[in-house]
């Protein structure tokens, strides 16, 4: 993962602001129950995915945008988002069957993303599944995974090979219900990936997913769903670009993970999606759900996420702690700068005995920005023992910007321990200059604060990913602090 | 119908206010309405607004408390007379409402001629738009209890310190509410100006007569801050089985401080409102707060505190002490405007459940624009610290009697931080007196 | 007949064993060291005789004279512990807020009255006592108005721990590593407060790091703690020697 990550993070401007010159096939603008089905046409969907997505469609229908986060940004018009739109295959069907069947542009552009998909350049100790748009579009070291009994593939290979695994799982973390991007994407989802960890296996490679939109006028609607079965482990890291386009775009997915008795999944995401210029426009909106169940007891799922992209974020990587022993974690650095909005948090609903949950929130808000931390943190009369520490922390580089921090702590026993923190810190240009004056040069002075703020969040992330992970935010901070 | 039950029987009482009403100046009942029909225009708001997230009106609603009579205050009977007697600090200026009607026979008007006191009826004769203006745009004054209060009221004072005028003598507000089934909710309108480099104590007390008679207060309570002004707001609520809505309100001007300190020691439901606003640089707000409650008595305090400007002081402690099937809620904003550099702003909330069916909501909220401050915010909600515990057992002390001790250590933790010695000294007795009562009646917390 | 009788003791943390078969025997008049490098159970067994909640035991007896006949502490409250003598001076005193040190000062000297079936004090009667008990052993009376170790220092709590032992007047004191991070003044203090405590007819157990204070409180035997048992025992000169030669000469021959 570090050779990614180094080639594709850490440049100064918006390196993965080019487009792919790629046939696409794509919908027309708009959505209906007609395009759903479309969708499910295209897509091959056995009945149960069809009906599910209809479901969702309808009650979809009835709900309302919400409203309550601390962003603002002008009315999406649903009718002008293209729902499906991905590369022409050479076969008709459920995604590629090999890697040598993808379109070497596609192949060219994930090299350029630093993501070598190809047999011989493919990264060694980590296995990734590719998504352009709609569409997975090839998933490295499947073999060395099926030996160890790991399912990873796209949910589009996971619906057609193993689609009692999907119809047990799909929905039952993040029900379509849930929420209103939540049911959009119940209806019109089209990729994403599918992990399953069988039975006291550890995964023995890092399992990561890339996330590429590329097309025009399309919304991206990819769909993770990973599950950790009796005793077994698992890693997983995420990564996102998109190209700079005036206008906004949206990517609204759901990710839900599982964990059955004493299963740990690690879930780390660097989001960089295109945030928008300096005025603030263009950029992604990303109205994200990701949630997961620990499901048995001494169960445990750990969220990680260093976000420093889109232009509005929405996004709450939750833990439902069922199991007795079971434990949460929300671990996150959140960046904005030039007009970003960023609402991001987490909620941890203690209703296993003895459960704990630990959360720990750094923000960092620049310019004109506005950062919110929003977390929930629900003890249930079952929770006999529940624990629950929690440190937001925010950090503001300039006057201009806004830092909030709304937690909600709600306790119904006695037995419970709930502990919440926030502090408020600055990085100014006066304590830039003292370093300098002993020293220390600017890159190095940003650096030095950015770690002592971030620590406790760096050292959950694989150590590769964070030193890139640093290095990226190093780099959008200098353009702030100077 | 003229009661808080729907939106249609709040209209209804207010067009029976505005028919029996005699003599009113015209300014004065567009001042009402206006704010009254603001904070009703959305209806009764329910669980499913954010403000009301946590706390249902279901149970006040259900109540349906006469909005309005224009019955004249009943005479007093000797035990209320005797009660009232009873709860008056020594050595203060009395101010007594029964049922939201000043009674002047209770009250030292002689010695509140020296605060400047007038009538609310005086007050709102008053043309000055202005000045009126003031007080009907105070923070806080937009809310639904506000509104109602100041549509409805039928008597409140006034109190208008001099320039540096330093009052030594506590001034003593008593509301009763004696459950009497003829009598309309009982709201009350306070405003007081405690202007440039003046010093006032105020005590206010709610209480009631009977425990098995329903009844209702709902105050409103303005403060104006002159600079360098210095005045202490410590609020007592021991009503068991009323219910209390309350909305408070303070602006403050350049170098001033005020102290304020809301005691919650049984309600059936209570919804206190504080919202402090920093209008010049230098002033100093302390903000603190204790409920202890038991049975199923629900106590929820929303508190903003707005730095529109820089240079000023907030240090916030609420703590919270809850029995039985009891419920509390916590909601503190702290906003620092983006002007507001230099500021510093401490919010704290701790609560110890001493019961299974208990429960606590806190929202501690922190909304910065300005990057120069020191501002932070904690939480804690759990029981009796083990450790605690058996430190206290290790030395002799029983676990019964160790929980007590350390129950009121945590009560005491906030009360022994006033500044005000007579504040300190007059909310430890209620705080006793309703350990005294946990203790009597067995405790749920052993 | 001893005083405490210590026989194979097991015990946990987290279900971790920790004490692993150790045996102790204390007499009345006698002062006895439990030294021994870190990690060896020293303040295990301090916790496990006080009742602390966090420690099971698993095996193994302790007993403790009452009234002349043995009783076994293990079946006992912390507190009916504390009440019949057992009294153990935290290396880490908690911190209390609210409540003040006078309160809890008094409410356990009454605790112990009540269970001696003496008179309980008013506030008025034990204010003089705790004078007298500050005066004794050299300590600022604005102690008492303070809150339950809230602020103090270091020093100030381990010696808050001393006041409370005069106040309660153990037959059997436990102080666990009453030493560390004190100033050599402070444990001049320290050790001055125990040995003006002392009596006849009752023990010193000291469990320390470092011999340093045992220059102070002189012990009759002392005791080398390692992995959860009592490896060596001796008279005073033991200390000295392992002062001279560490730990490592005892622990060498002690295979595991």
């Amino acid at each position: 993962m570090a050779e990614i990550v180094k080639e594709s993070l850490t440049d100064r401007d918006y390196k993965y602001g080019f487009e792919t010159q790629i046939e696409t096939e794509f919908f027309p603008k708009g959505l209906s129950e007609d395009v759903v089905h479309m969708i499910a046409d295209k897509r091959n969907d056995p009945p149960f995915v069809r009906e599910f997505r209809i479901k969702a469609y309808r009650h979809w229908l009835t709900m309302k945008e919400p409203t309550w986060a601390d962003v603002s940004y002008a009315p999406i018009d649903f009718q002008e988002i293209r729902y499906y739109s991905a590369p022409k295959s050479k076969k008709e069907g459920s995604g590629p069957a090999s890697l040598d069947d993808i379109d070497p542009e596609l192949i060219e552009t994930f090299n350029k993303l630093g993501i070598p998909l190809s047999e011989q350049k493919r990264l060694t100790g980590v296995a990734i599944d590719a998504v352009f748009d709609s569409v997975s579009v090839g998933t490295t070291h499947q073999e060395e995974l099926a030996e160890a009994g790991v399912i990873f593939c796209s949910l589009t290979e996971a619906i057609h090979n193993h689609p009692d695994l999907v119809e047990k799982y799909l929905g039952t973390v993040v029900p379509y219900k849930d929420n209103y991007y939540a049911a959009l994407n119940s209806a019109v989802f089209t990729d994403g990936s599918f992990v399953f960890i069988p039975k006291g296996v550890r995964c023995p490679l890092d399992l990561s997913t890339y996330f590429r939109i590329n097309a025009r006028e399309t919304g991206q609607f990819e769909r993770t769903l990973i599950v950790a079965e009796e005793g077994a482990y698992v890693s997983y890291l995420e990564g996102c670009t998109a190209p700079m386009r005036d206008e906004n775009q949206l990517h609204a997915a759901v990710v839900e993970l599982v964990a059955l008795d004493r299963a740990e999944i690690k879930y780390s995401t660097v989001q960089n999606w295109y945030a928008g210029d300096k005025e603030g426009k263009g950029g992604i909106y990303n109205f994200v759900t990701k949630r997961g169940i620990c499901q048995g007891v001494k169960s445990k799922i750990s969220w990680t996420q260093v976000e420093t992209g889109s232009a509005v974020t929405w996004k709450y990587p939750s833990v439902i702690l069922k199991g007795d022993y079971s434990s949460g974690e929300f671990y996150s650095v959140a960046l904005t700068n030039n007009r970003m909005q960023a609402d991001t948090g987490t909620k941890m609903i203690h209703i296993g005995k003895n459960t704990s949950s630990r959360i720990i929130s750094k923000g960092i808000s620049c310019d004109q920005s506005i950062n919110t931390y929003r977390g929930q943190v629900k003890i249930f009369p079952s929770a006999e023992n529940a624990r629950n520490f929690s440190q937001c922390d925010s950090m503001l580089v300039g006057d201009q910007c806004t830092a909030n921090t709304h937690p909600y702590l709600e306790v119904k026993n006695n037995s419970a321990l709930v502990e919440h923190e926030a502090t408020t810190s600055k990085i100014s240009a006066d304590q830039i200059f003292y370093m300098k004056s002993r020293g220390i040069d600017e890159e190095g002075a940003v650096s030095l604060l950015l770690h002592g703020f971030c620590k406790d969040v760096f050292k959950t992330l694989p150590l590769e990913f964070s030193i890139e992970a640093v290095k990226l935010l190093e780099m959008k901070l200098e353009g702030s602090v100077g | 119908m003229t009661t808080f039950s729907t939106l249609q029987s709040i209209e209804k009482a207010w067009a029976e206010r505005s028919t029996s009403v005699a003599g009113e100046s015209r300014q004065s009942f567009e001042r009402r309405e206006r704010l009254l029909r603001s904070a009703i225009k959305d209806g009764i708001p329910t669980t499913r607004h954010e403000e009301w997230k946590y706390t249902s009106l279901r149970p006040l609603v259900d109540q349906s408390f006469r909005l309005w009579s224009s019955l004249p205050s009943p005479a007093l009977d000797s035990a209320v007379d005797a009660l009232v007697k009873s709860k008056l600090i020594p050595d203060a200026t009395y101010l007594v409402f029964i049922d939201g009607i000043l009674n002047a026979r209770l009250s030292s008007l002689e010695e509140l001629t020296s605060l400047g006191f007038r009538t609310l009826a005086e007050a709102e004769s008053t043309n000055d738009a202005s000045w009126w203006d003031f007080w009907q745009t105070s923070p806080g004054m937009n809310g639904l209890f506000a509104g109602i209060n100041v549509g409805f009221v039928r008597d409140g004072a006034l109190l208008e310190l001099k320039k540096n005028q330093i009052v030594s003598r506590p001034l003593h507000i008593l509301h009763v509410v004696t459950g009497h089934a003829d009598a309309a909710a009982s709201a009350t309108r306070l405003l007081i100006s405690v202007p440039e480099g003046a010093r006032l104590r105020v005590f206010e007390d709610f209480i009631s007569v009977s425990e098995s008679s329903s009844g209702w207060s709902n105050g409103l309570t303005q403060f104006k801050l002159g600079p360098r002004a210095d005045c202490g707001y410590y609020r007592v609520l021991s009503s068991p089985g009323k219910f209390h809505t309350a909305t408070i309100s303070a602006v403050l001007d350049r170098g001033s401080r005020f102290e304020t300190f809301s005691l919650v020691a049984g309600s059936r439901l209570a919804r206190i409102n504080i919202d402090v606003k920093f209008t010049a640089t230098d002033a100093e707000c302390i903000l603190n707060g204790l409920y202890l409650t038991r049975d199923q008595e629900h106590v929820d305090h929303h508190t903003v505190v707005d730095h529109q400007v820089g240079f000023c002081r907030t240090h916030q402690l609420y703590k919270g002490i809850l029995a039985d099937e009891s419920r509390a809620v916590f909601n503190g904003k702290i906003y620092i405007r983006k002007d507001a550099q230099k500021t510093e702003a401490y919010q704290t909330t701790k609560n110890l459940l001493l019961s299974k069916n208990a429960e606590v909501d806190a929202k501690p909220q922190l909304e910065i624009d300005a990057d120069d401050v020191k501002a932070s915010h904690g939480a804690a909600i759990g029981s009796i610290d083990p450790l605690e515990l058996f430190y206290l057992q290790s030395r002799c002390i029983g676990r019964a009697e160790a929980m007590a001790m350390l129950c009121r250590g945590f009560a005491d933790d906030v009360v022994l931080r006033l500044q005000d010695k007579s504040a300190k000294s007059i909310l430890s007795k209620h705080v006793s007196q309703w350990f005294k009562h946990e203790v009597s009646r067995g405790g749920s917390n052993t | 007949m001893a005083m405490l009788a210590i026989n194979d003791l097991h015990a946990s943390v987290d279900g971790k064993e920790i004490l692993k078969g150790l045996s102790l025997s204390v007499n009345e008049g006698e002062v006895h060291a439990i030294m021994g490098p870190n990690g060896s159970g020293k303040s295990t067994l301090s916790k496990v005789l006080a009742g602390h909640p966090d420690y099971e035991v698993t095996s193994g007896r302790v007993e403790f004279e009452v009234n002349l006949r043995m009783r076994n502490v293990l079946d006992m409250a912390p507190e009916e512990r504390a009440r019949n003598g057992i009294f153990l001076a935290y290396q880490y005193p908690v911190e209390i807020p609210g409540v003040p040190n006078s309160a809890f000062l008094r409410a356990a000297f009454n605790a112990v009255c009540k269970h001696q079936g003496a008179k309980e004090v008013s506030e008025e009667a034990f204010a003089p006592i705790l004078k007298e008990k500050c005066k004794l052993l050299g300590m600022d009376e604005r102690f008492i108005d303070r809150e339950v170790n809230v602020a103090f220092s270091g020093g100030e709590k381990k010696r808050n721990e001393i006041l409370q032992m005069a106040i309660i007047q153990p037959r059997l004191a436990f102080l666990d590593e009453t030493d560390s991070g004190l100033d050599v003044d402070s444990l001049r203090i320290v050790s001055e407060g125990v040995n003006k405590l002392r009596r006849q007819d009752n023990a010193v157990v000291l469990v320390t790091h470092y011999q340093r204070i045992l220059n102070y409180i002189v012990p009759d035997y002392v005791h080398v703690l390692y992995q959860g048992r009592i490896i060596k025992s001796g008279k005073k000169d033991l200390a000295l020697e392992i002062e001279e030669k560490g730990y490592d000469w005892l622990l060498k021959d002690f295979v595991n």
